[in-house]
């Protein structure tokens, strides 16, 4: 029924598909590891104020992340990821995630789940977003079109703060509470590892990734080492 | 006037030293006095800065105090132990219990008090917004911390207010786990400004994203305050405080010194401004007006120096007028009246310096102009004449005439006919006669009030060396020839030629020459002289003469010839006649 010459020639394209298919499934790979911040990063606090002690009898727990921490891959070849709508909540006075990695063009939805209303914008970058109310229950739609880092405060509550880093790279990761984190699919190549935490590029290396994938552990430093891009 | 001009321009530079100095010498003191304002409100905001963390750890223990009443640990227990189900049955419970706690909680200061469960859900309030509960405020770094186990401060800057925030964990009876936190909220305003400013003496202000909350000194007046703050941010942010920096209140000058509030409301832009009033400007009217009467008491003001400085001033300023300006003047008047009333000839313009001196000169001058009469050379042709006719009659120093007034039997000055006759104004200062020397014979002036009268007037017109009239009485007026001739010594000897015309007609000089010879034979009789070979040929001869060798020299119209006895003798003096 078949002529055997197209059922050759099918087969022959098969065969090269596949081979294909298996060959750039080979180039990708995952770096994966652990994030260290040094104390003063993971305190969970912000501002200070005169005292902070501990009880005497409680153990005391270490702070949430929030999710505001991110390994960030630049430099190999990669797909750009298309825009899309992203949601950050504002609930019983944080803002989940803390932290967004987003292409350019990408819409932020910010809505407000508290009773108290909050005013957002990004003081750093004021032609970005203005500040405005935004109500109890409320949404504000943010369009962030240039690649950057934005750190989108409340006025009332400083402590409120959603770090937003427009990039065209698909490679990165948001730090798990316990320090973890995984980014699948890097291209077999030379790389920059970046941490983002508490709204700046805390920790920046230059990484080889094999066939093989990559297992880091990377450790920032103190304050001294910080930059503060953000701000 | 050299040195009063002298004095002048030291007791200027002297004066503008002074000014100088009364403008500038305040500018170290301000300047100190800044310095050292500053440095007390440095004092004051170190204080301020321990006072906030005193007070800090106060209402964290406090609070801490109040989580472990054991209904409240109960209450709070219950509700974390419940979910997320509804709070409204520990609400009411948690918030009575609050309140019986906490009776006199505005009269601490504490705004409102917070409870929340192990979430972060408020079970209750006390103060604000007492009916609101079950939102969380979890996300709040010092309520998170507080779940977490920790004591801790804040200050929150919402909704226009500033509230210093205390937090503790609440835990359980058994102490093993978290079952809440309570939060207080603390006034942070008018209260606490006026009680640093009854601690510390100073003006505070609390500024929160440029507005003033509250200050003890009238907010609307403090307009430029967050503008300044706003300039100085960074220096601010960097050293956790400014300098004192300068602050116009309307009129006023005021020092401020910013300081961030700690926590969240640091990154509000909340400061408290703690200010104090600089003094004025110190410009020597500020000075003044803000003395009192005992700056200038005997013992705190040096009255004696400063008078006895000024009085010097003065009194050297008044000697040396007097002595440079107001003497001469004076002498000068004296010497011009002397002048008017024929008392003198001249002024004598070289006792004056300076303009005095070219007003003497000038006087001199006028007169002079106006007798057009030149100064006689009288005194070298008498020398001449005398010396020819009588060698005798010279004087060992050729000052016949001087020499021969010695003997004049008056002290009273006489005049020097001569230079009467040639000039009232003209004669040397050597002349003849104004040493109280014998009187000259007198030659016929030109009819002119300034000249002389022809015969000499001994008694009416003192040289100018000699003393003036006793009282300043006016001297008599010159006598009528006649009388004057009667009222002279009897030891000048006039000639009789003196008194007749001086005209070059012959039959003159031969009367003239006649009457010379004469009066020269009798005053050498008279004198005991020998008149042996005497003739009046010879003499005639010898007159004439000398006159012709006179009229040469002295380029004169003629001489007239006196006798006059000098030293018990004989003598001759001629005198060259211009006019």
């Amino acid at each position: 029924m078949t002529n055997p010459r197209i059922r050759n020639t099918f087969l022959a394209l098969a065969v090269l598909a596949a081979g294909f298919a298996w060959q750039g499934a080979a180039m990708a790979a995952t770096v994966k590891g652990t994030v260290s911040l040094p104390a003063e990063l993971k305190i969970g606090r912000r501002f200070l104020g005169h005292w902070r002690v501990e009880n005497t009898n409680v153990a005391m727990q270490h702070a949430n992340l929030r999710g505001g921490t991110v390994v960030l891959l630049v430099g190999p070849q990669f797909q750009a990821i298309p825009p899309k709508t992203v949601s950050v909540e504002i609930s019983g006075l944080q803002a989940t995630p803390a932290a967004l990695v987003i292409s350019e063009g990408t819409v932020v939805e910010f809505k407000n789940s508290d009773k108290v209303s909050h005013d957002l914008s990004t003081p750093n970058h004021p032609d970005v977003m203005d500040p405005a109310r935004l109500s109890s229950g409320a949404v504000r739609k943010q369009r962030f079109a240039t690649a950057g880092e934005y750190l989108v405060r409340c006025t009332e509550y400083p402590h409120i703060v959603v770090s937003v880093i427009v990039t065209s790279s698909p490679l990165f990761s948001i730090v798990e509470d316990k320090g973890g984190f995984k980014i699948s699919d890097v291209p077999e190549g030379h790389a920059t590892l970046k941490v983002w935490s508490n709204g700046a590029w805390v920790h920046e290396q230059e990484i080889d990734v094999a066939a093989r994938g990559l297992d880091l552990t990377v450790k920032v430093q103190g304050s001294s080492s910080a930059k503060e891009t953000a701000e | 006037m050299f040195l009063s001009k002298i004095w002048f321009v030291l007791v200027g530079l002297l004066a503008g030293v002074a000014v100088t100095a009364a403008f500038v010498a305040p500018r170290p003191a301000d300047r100190r006095i800044e310095q050292l304002e500053g440095q007390r409100m440095d004092r004051a905001q170190y204080a301020v800065e321990q006072l906030l963390k005193n007070d800090a750890r106060r209402w964290v223990d406090y609070i801490a105090k109040l989580g472990t009443d054991g209904k409240l640990v109960d209450a709070l227990d219950a509700a974390s132990s419940r979910g997320s189900g509804d709070l409204r049955p520990w609400h009411e419970s948690v918030r009575n219990r609050l309140r019986e706690l906490v009776p006199d909680r505005q009269a601490i200061g504490a705004e409102s008090i917070i409870a929340v469960d192990g979430k972060g859900r408020v079970v209750a309030r006390v103060g604000d917004d007492e009916g609101e509960f079950g939102e969380s405020i979890a996300g709040a770094e010092v309520v998170a911390d507080a779940l977490r186990g920790y004591l801790s401060d804040d200050v929150w800057g919402a909704g226009n207010r500033l509230r210093r925030i205390g937090a503790a964990p609440v835990l359980s009876k058994s102490h093993d786990r978290i079952v809440g936190a309570l939060v207080v909220a603390v006034e942070t305003g008018k209260r606490l400004a006026e009680m640093w400013k009854r601690n510390l003496g100073v003006e505070v202000a609390i500024v929160l994203r440029k507005d003033v909350l509250s200050s003890t000194l009238p907010e609307a007046l403090l307009t430029q305050l967050p503008e300044l703050i706003e300039e100085h941010a960074a220096e601010i942010a960097s050293h956790k405080r400014s300098r004192a920096l300068p602050l116009y209140m309307g009129n006023e000058r005021l020092l401020a010194v910013a300081a961030p509030f700690a926590g969240e409301a640091s990154e509000q832009r909340a400061y408290y401004v703690l200010m104090t009033r600089k003094s004025p400007e110190s410009d020597p009217w500020a000075l003044l007006s803000s003395t009192s009467s005992d700056d200038l008491k005997w013992g705190r003001f040096p009255w004696l120096p400063l008078g006895g400085g000024l009085l010097a001033l003065i009194a050297i300023g008044l000697f040396l007028q007097r002595m440079e300006i107001e003497n001469p003047l004076k002498h000068l008047r004296a010497e011009v009246h002397s002048l008017a009333k024929q008392q003198v000839q001249k002024i004598e313009d070289t006792k004056y310096g300076g303009k005095l001196g070219g007003i003497a000169r000038d006087i001199n001058a006028a007169i002079e102009h106006f007798t057009h009469a030149p100064l006689p050379k009288s005194e070298t042709a008498k020398k001449d004449i005398s010396a020819i006719l009588d060698p005798r009659a010279a004087s060992a120093d050729g000052k016949s005439f001087d020499v021969s007034g010695a003997a004049a039997p008056s002290k009273s000055a006489v005049p020097a006919p001569a230079a009467m006759a040639a000039s009232l104004f003209g004669t040397p200062r050597s002349a003849p006669g104004l040493g109280g020397g014998p009187p000259a014979i007198p030659v016929a002036p030109p009819p002119t009030p300034f000249t002389a009268p022809s015969e000499p007037a001994p008694f009416l017109a003192p040289t100018p060396h000699a003393p003036p009239p006793p009282n300043h009485q006016p001297p008599p007026r010159p006598l009528p020839p006649p009388m004057a001739r009667q009222a002279k010594s009897p030891e000048t000897v006039p000639s009789a030629a003196a008194a007749g015309p001086t005209s070059g007609e012959e039959g003159s000089d031969q009367a003239h020459f006649r009457q010379v010879f004469d009066d020269y034979v009798a005053l050498r009789q008279k004198c005991g002289e020998s008149i042996v070979g005497l003739s009046f040929e010879k003499f005639t001869a010898k007159l004439q003469s000398n006159r012709q060798q006179l009229m040469a020299k002295h380029n004169c119209k003629t001489a007239q010839f006196t006798v006059y006895e000098k030293d018990g003798k004989a003598a001759l003096r001629a005198v060259p006649v211009r006019g």
